[in-house]
C-alpha cells in the first residue's frame, strides 16, 4: 500500500532528529549555554548591587528590559495565533508549520515574563502582586492576560503533541518512561481521536481572543499614562499588528533554520514559505499604515511636548534607531517581498531577520524617547545601556534558541499525525468542500453527511494512525 | 475633609536652595554627588529647576522649587500594581517602601517626574549616619521613594496639639 510506505517515510524522516544527534548539535548547545551562563552572571551582579548597574536613570526609568518584554511578547504571537487561524480556516498548508509556530509562542513568553522580573527593583517581592494586586493598574491586566495566554498556549501546544508522543513511546525506544507519562495513555481509539479533535478546535477558538488581548494590554501599560506619544488610542491595535508582524518574521527564520539543519525540504516546502511571505508582506503594509497614522496625527496636532519626542526620533538623538526601524521594517521587506522575483528563500530570510531587528528597534523607539523627553520641558534624559543589559539581551536570545533546539530533540518539530492525516483524508475532504462552493445540484442526503464530516476538520474514521497499517 | 497644601512665593524666592538642603537633611536623602548627577541618579524630593523664559535677547533665567504636587487625582496611584503608593484622607500622596516591588511604573506615569528610585543601597559619607533623622525611615535598594509632605512633622504637631 502506497500510503503505508509514505507513513513509514514520514516517521523515519521526522523522528530522525530525535533518534540521532550530530556533533554540531552538541557544539550549538555548548555555545548557547555559555552565553546563557554569562547572562546569569550578569543578572546576579545586578541582583547583588541593584539596578544601578544598568544604564537606567531619571527620567529614563525603563529601557532595554521593558523593550525586550514588549518584543518577546510580540514574537509570541507567531505561533498560537497563526496556527489557530490556519486551523479554523482549514488552510491545508498549515499541517507542517503549526508545531514549529506553537513552540515559539510557549518558549518566548517565558522570556517576556523574565524581562519583567529582571526589570523589578525588588524581584523578591513579586508575590506582592498576588497579595496586594490592584486591578486598576494596567500591570495587573498584563499579569492576568499573560498568565492565561501562557497556560492556553501551552495546552494548545501539548494537545496536538499527544498522538506524536504516543508514537515516540511506541517506536523511538529512547526515554520510554518520559513519553509514556506524557502520552496520557493515548491508544488512538476513534473515541480518543474524536475528543482530541474537539478539544483542539475549542482551544483554537479560545486562544485567538486571548492572544489579541495580550498585546493590547501590553500597549495599555503605555497608553494609559499621560506621557507624550504614549497616550494614543491606536496603541492597542498598533501593538497587535506589530506583534503578529514580528511573530511571522521569527517563524520564517525558525522554519528556514529547521529545514536547513534537519533537511526537511520535503515537509517545509517552498510553498509554505511563499504563503507565509505573502502574509508577511500584508503585515508589512498594515504595520506601515499604523505607523504612518500614529506619526501623522502627532505631527499635525503639533503639541509642543509631543513634538519634542517626535523630533528626537526623526532628527534627534534617536534618529539612528528610528530610521533603522524604517529601513528594517519597511524598505527591506518591501524590496524583497513585494514581487515574485525577489521573494526567494534567501530574500524572505533576509527580510525576516531585518523585520525581527526592526521590530525590536520599534519597541525601543516607543519606550525610550518618550521617557527621555517627559512632559515638563526642563528634564531631559539620556540612555545608554550597560554591559549588564546587553548581556541579558544576548542571554534571552540564546536561552530561547537553546530551548527551541532542545525541543526539536525531544519532540518532532513537524506534526507527524497531521501530515499523515493530510495524506489520508485531506485531499478527498477538500474536494468535497470545493464541490459545495460550486453552483449545481442540491446535495443529496449521502453528500450531506460527507460534507459535514469535511466541515469538522478530519475526524479519522477509517483507521487510527498509531501503530498503523 | 481639609487638604494640605504648600504655597511657595516665587516672587520672593532667591534660589538659595536652602529648602532643598533642608529637605535632604530632614528626610535622610543620600547626598547628591557629581558622578551620580552625571548619570541622572540623584534623589531629590524637592528640586530647584532652572528654566529660561522668553526669547533672546530678552531672556530671563527663572528658578522653580518643585516638590511633589500631591495631585488631587494622582496618576502614580492608579498605575501601581500593588497599592504601594496611596493618598491619605488629607490629600497627602505617600509611598509604602516596604511594599514597593520597584517596577517604576509610577515614576514613568508621573507627569512631573518627581518620584525617585533607589538604584543602589543608599550611602552617606563616613560619620554622617549619626546625624540621620530618627523620625524618617532610611529607604533601601530597589524601591521608589517620594516627598511625604513631611508627614512625620504633621504627626508630631498633631500629638502636641492633643496634649
Amino acid at each position: 500500500m502506497d500510503l503505508a510506505k509514505a507513513f513509514e517515510q514520514d516517521e523515519e524522516i521526522l523522528l530522525k532528529p530525535i533518534r540521532v544527534s550530530h556533533r554540531n548539535f552538541y557544539i550549538t548547545v555548548a555555545l548557547l549555554s555559555a552565553v546563557v551562563a554569562w547572562a546569569f552572571v550578569a543578572y546576579f551582579h545586578q541582583l547583588r548591587n541593584g539596578l544601578g548597574v544598568t544604564g537606567l536613570n531619571r527620567p529614563v526609568y525603563w529601557g532595554f528590559y521593558i523593550t525586550n518584554f514588549v518584543f518577546f511578547i510580540g514574537i509570541s504571537h507567531a505561533g498560537t495565533l497563526i496556527s489557530a487561524i490556519l486551523r479554523i480556516s482549514q488552510a491545508e498548508w498549515r499541517r507542517s508549520i503549526t508545531r514549529s509556530a506553537e513552540v515559539i509562542t510557549v518558549m518566548v513568553i517565558f522570556f517576556g515574563v523574565a524581562s519583567i522580573l529582571m526589570d523589578l527593583g525588588r524581584p523578591d517581592r513579586i508575590m506582592n502582586i498576588i497579595k496586594f494586586g490592584r486591578f486598576e493598574s494596567p500591570l495587573l491586566w498584563d499579569v492576568t492576560s499573560i498568565t492565561i495566554y501562557l497556560t492556553a498556549s501551552t495546552v494548545y501546544l501539548y494537545l496536538p503533541l499527544i498522538p506524536d508522543i504516543a508514537l515516540m513511546r511506541d517506536k523511538v525506544g529512547k526515554r520510554k518512561w518520559f513519553y509514556t507519562v506524557l502520552a496520557l495513555g493515548w491508544r488512538g481509539t476513534p473515541r480518543q481521536w474524536h475528543r482530541l479533535e474537539k478539544v483542539i478546535s475549542v482551544m483554537a477558538i479560545l486562544v485567538i481572543p486571548v492572544a489579541v488581548s495580550v498585546h493590547t494590554v501590553v500597549s495599555f501599560v503605555f497608553a494609559m499614562t499621560v506621557q507624550p506619544m504614549w497616550h494614543s488610542a491606536i496603541f492597542g491595535p498598533y501593538f497587535v499588528v506589530g506583534a503578529i508582524y514580528s511573530g511571522i518574521a521569527a517563524l520564517i527564520v525558525a522554519m528556514a533554520l529547521i529545514r536547513w539543519v534537519y533537511h526537511l525540504e520535503n515537509y517545509l516546502k517552498d510553498v509554505h514559505f511563499q504563503n507565509l511571505g505573502i502574509l508577511l508582506f500584508v503585515m508589512t503594509l498594515l504595520w506601515t499604515y499604523f505607523t504612518f497614522s500614529e506619526y501623522l496625527t502627532t505631527f499635525y496636532g503639533a503639541e509642543p511636548t509631543h513634538m519634542q519626542v517626535f523630533w528626537s526620533k526623526f532628527t534627534g538623538e534617536y534618529m539612528l534607531e528610528f530610521w533603522g526601524m524604517v529601513l528594517c521594517c519597511l524598505v527591506i521587506p518591501v524590496i524583497f517581498l513585494s514581487n515574485r522575483k525577489m521573494r526567494t528563500m534567501k530574500g524572505m530570510v533576509i527580510s525576516s531577520l531585518a523585520i525581527t531587528m526592526g521590530m525590536w528597534l520599534e519597541r525601543f523607539i516607543i519606550v525610550v524617547p518618550t521617557l527621555a523627553n517627559p512632559r515638563l520641558p526642563y528634564e531631559r534624559g539620556v540612555y545608554h545601556p550597560s554591559w549588564v543589559e546587553l548581556s541579558l539581551l544576548a542571554g534571552c536570545f540564546a536561552f530561547f534558541i537553546l530551548l527551541y533546539v532542545l525541543f526539536t530533540k525531544f519532540f518532532p518539530i513537524v506534526s507527524i499525525w497531521e501530515i499523515k492525516e493530510g495524506r489520508q483524508h485531506a485531499v478527498s475532504e477538500v474536494a468535497a468542500r470545493i464541490k459545495t462552493y460550486l453552483p449545481g445540484n442540491p446535495p443529496t442526503a449521502a453528500d450531506e453527511t460527507e460534507e459535514r464530516d469535511a466541515g469538522t476538520p478530519a475526524i479519522p474514521k477509517a483507521e487510527p494512525f498509531i501503530g498503523s497499517p | 475633609m481639609a487638604r494640605w497644601g504648600m504655597v511657595i512665593d516665587l516672587d520672593k524666592c532667591t534660589a538659595c536652595q536652602a529648602c532643598v538642603v533642608a529637605c535632604q537633611a530632614e528626610n535622610n536623602i543620600p547626598n547628591a554627588n557629581p558622578e551620580s548627577a552625571a548619570k541622572g541618579r540623584n534623589i531629590h524630593w524637592l528640586e530647584m529647576i532652572p528654566f529660561i523664559e522668553e526669547e533672546y535677547p530678552h531672556t530671563r533665567m527663572r528658578l522653580l522649587p518643585r516638590p511633589c504636587m500631591h495631585c488631587e487625582n494622582p496618576p502614580c496611584i492608579e498605575v501601581c500594581p500593588v497599592g504601594a503608593t496611596q493618598i491619605s484622607s488629607e490629600g497627602i500622596v505617600g509611598q509604602i517602601n516596604a511594599r514597593c516591588i520597584g517596577c517604576r511604573y509610577c515614576t514613568t506615569a508621573c507627569p512631573y517626574t518627581v518620584k525617585s528610585f533607589n538604584w543602589f543601597k543608599p550611602a552617606w559619607p563616613k560619620g554622617m549616619e549619626r546625624y540621620l533623622n530618627p523620625d524618617v525611615t532610611v529607604r533601601y535598594n530597589g524601591v521608589v521613594e517620594k516627598c511625604t509632605f513631611c508627614h512625620h512633622r504633621l504627626q508630631k504637631a498633631r500629638d502636641k496639639a492633643r496634649f
